[in-house]
């Protein structure tokens, strides 16, 4: 199982590099140099960011709060790095109104405070809500 | 000297599973050092979790993707169906959908191997070192992938060095095969994770209940992203999906467009007093005038028009069926498919194919007007293809040709 899974993967990754390589239109030299720049991007610079969020909150949080810090911030994370390339514009077509309609910065801005204000609210709630049931068998 | 077969294999695996001198104990440094990441929520199970999600995530994508590419450039073998109309539409707008979704996953993924990264030794052997290659090139491609898919959706296309569809399509092979080698390498590891005897939840399972957090956000997060963006494809979702890159409606005649005849440069040629639409085939060739289509059988068909990006709308379409243009010639469209050419002088999408099953169905048209007007003309004046179930780069613009021909 484990050698068919490896010898036909490492044959569709040599169908995949072949494909790229005879096909003029994909530049196989520009996909290197772009996925070279992602994964450094991601491992050097982006990771981390995160870690080092990650000790802060560990260091700044209480221990009740920041499963729910961090949520917000991983989700607000995701959302930035998939809204900054619209928010940018640079895709824009002043000849084509019907590309990016939105605006995006905009948009940005209110799922990260909605997520932000849900998420901590919520929090606030249960604590509420658990705090009313230990009380309660006292009564 | 006749060498032994089983020799030189044997030779082969000790040479690959030999271990390599060990690298100065003083470099184990900084991210290298026993206690660089100290972070308890990661665990086996936690990656494994992920790494299913993921994994899902990926094959529907790569199964989607190839779909789309398999219609765009069908093989002899391949036979795309007329119905239902909005499949097309339906497999890309999951595509995309899919795709965004697994910025988070793939995300909390990397986060939870990360340490791996710097484990030491760097490399115990030859074979550990074709693993360590084989995983460079499996989170690469996830990364290339994703990236590359989002800039697309945000038209920023400056910053990738290659044309975006040939490179997206090659490197989801890539990225398959990555995905399988990596599969078989940490088979073990994955059955482990899922035989595990789930432990006792009830006195604070505190690496269960972490566990459950990680992948409770990177959840959350993918329904915030899926929310923001899927409104480019279903429509009542349009007014929350504050970060869909089209909006449904929203266009010339209501309709979002994606190559203007600015850009495609047939400006002057659709709007030029003499156009014809040529019609050849079975030794005829028609030139039909623009009052001559309109003279024609009229006949309406509400359709979308589905982006491979992703988003779809729908448009109440009216014109001249495609078969009656093909029965002007006498030719029977169940047997017969048609190339239809744009104005435009050049271009990847300058002609398509319309296969038999298309050819004939009722609804595929040579559309004149979009909701009872002339159709504007970034959306194909004087006239345009449109048929079901097809990417929206092959309902042709601006049609200037007809050639119709017997499938062979």
């Amino acid at each position: 199982m484990r050698v068919a899974l490896i010898v036909s993967g490492a044959l569709i990754i040599g169908y995949g590099v072949s494909g790229a390589l005879a096909d003029l239109d994909a530049d196989p030299l520009g996909m290197l140099v772009f996925a070279l720049a992602v994964l450094l991007l991601h491992d050097l610079v982006l990771m981390p960011l995160i870690l080092l969020t990650g000790s802060l909150i560990r260091r700044t949080v209480s221990p009740g709060w920041r499963s729910t810090v961090r949520l917000v911030l991983l989700v607000d994370l995701a959302v930035l790095l998939v809204g900054a390339p619209l928010a940018l514009g640079f895709g824009r077509d002043p000849g084509d109104p019907s590309v990016l309609p939105r605006p995006y910065g905009m948009g940005l801005l209110l799922i990260v405070v909605a997520v932000s204000v849900t998420g901590l609210a919520c929090r606030k709630g249960i604590e509420r809500w658990r705090a009313g049931r230990r009380r309660r068998p006292s009564r | 000297m006749v060498r032994h077969p089983d020799g030189r294999a044997r030779r082969l695996l000790t040479w690959l599973t030999e271990p390599l001198p060990a690298p100065p104990a003083r470099l184990r440094r900084g991210p290298l050092a026993p206690d660089a990441f100290p972070s308890p929520l990661r665990s086996v199970r936690l990656t494994t979790a992920l790494g299913l999600a993921l994994g899902a995530a990926f094959t529907v994508c790569f199964l989607t993707g190839v779909l789309s590419h398999l219609i765009q450039h069908p093989p002899g073998w391949f036979r795309w169906p007329v119905g239902p109309a909005g499949l097309y539409r339906l497999t890309q707008g999951v595509h995309v959908a899919t795709g965004l979704a697994s910025v988070p996953l793939l995300g909390a993924k990397l986060w939870s191997v990360y340490p791996r990264l710097f484990r030491w030794p760097p490399v115990r052997h030859p074979a550990h070192a074709a693993e360590r290659a084989a995983v460079a090139v499996l989170v690469g491609a996830a990364l290339f992938q994703v990236v590359s898919g989002v800039l697309n959706l945000a038209r920023w296309y400056a910053v990738m060095p290659f044309f975006f569809t040939a490179a997206h399509y090659w490197t989801a092979w890539l990225l398959a095969g990555a995905l399988l080698v990596h599969v078989g390498v940490q088979l073990p590891a994955i059955r482990g994770a899922l035989h595990q005897q789930r432990p006792d939840p009830q006195p604070a399972d505190r690496a269960g209940r972490s566990r459950r957090h990680v992948l409770g956000a990177a959840g959350a997060a993918a329904g915030v992203i899926t929310l923001a963006t899927v409104g480019q494809t279903v429509t009542p979702l349009a007014a929350v999906s504050l970060l869909a890159p089209r909006r449904p409606g929203t266009g010339p005649q209501g309709l979002p467009v994606n190559r203007t005849a600015a850009a495609a440069g047939v400006r002057d040629a659709a709007l030029h007093p003499g156009y014809r639409l040529s019609v050849t085939g079975f030794g005829q060739s028609l030139e039909l005038s623009l009052s001559d289509l309109a003279a024609l059988p009229q006949h309406t068909a509400v359709l979308p028009i589905a982006c491979v990006e992703g988003w779809s709308s729908v448009g109440s379409w009216s014109g001249v069926r495609l078969r009656d243009l093909a029965g002007l010639l006498g030719a029977d469209p169940a047997e017969c498919d048609a190339v239809v050419a744009s104005l435009q002088v050049g271009g990847r999408y300058r002609t398509s194919t319309v296969a038999s099953p298309h050819l004939a169905d009722d609804r595929t048209l040579i559309a004149l007007r979009l909701g009872g007007e002339p159709l504007a003309l970034d959306h194909g004046y004087p006239a345009r293809l449109i048929a079901p179930n097809r990417p929206g780069v092959l309902q042709t613009k601006w049609v200037a040709r007809i050639d119709v021909r017997r499938t062979g």
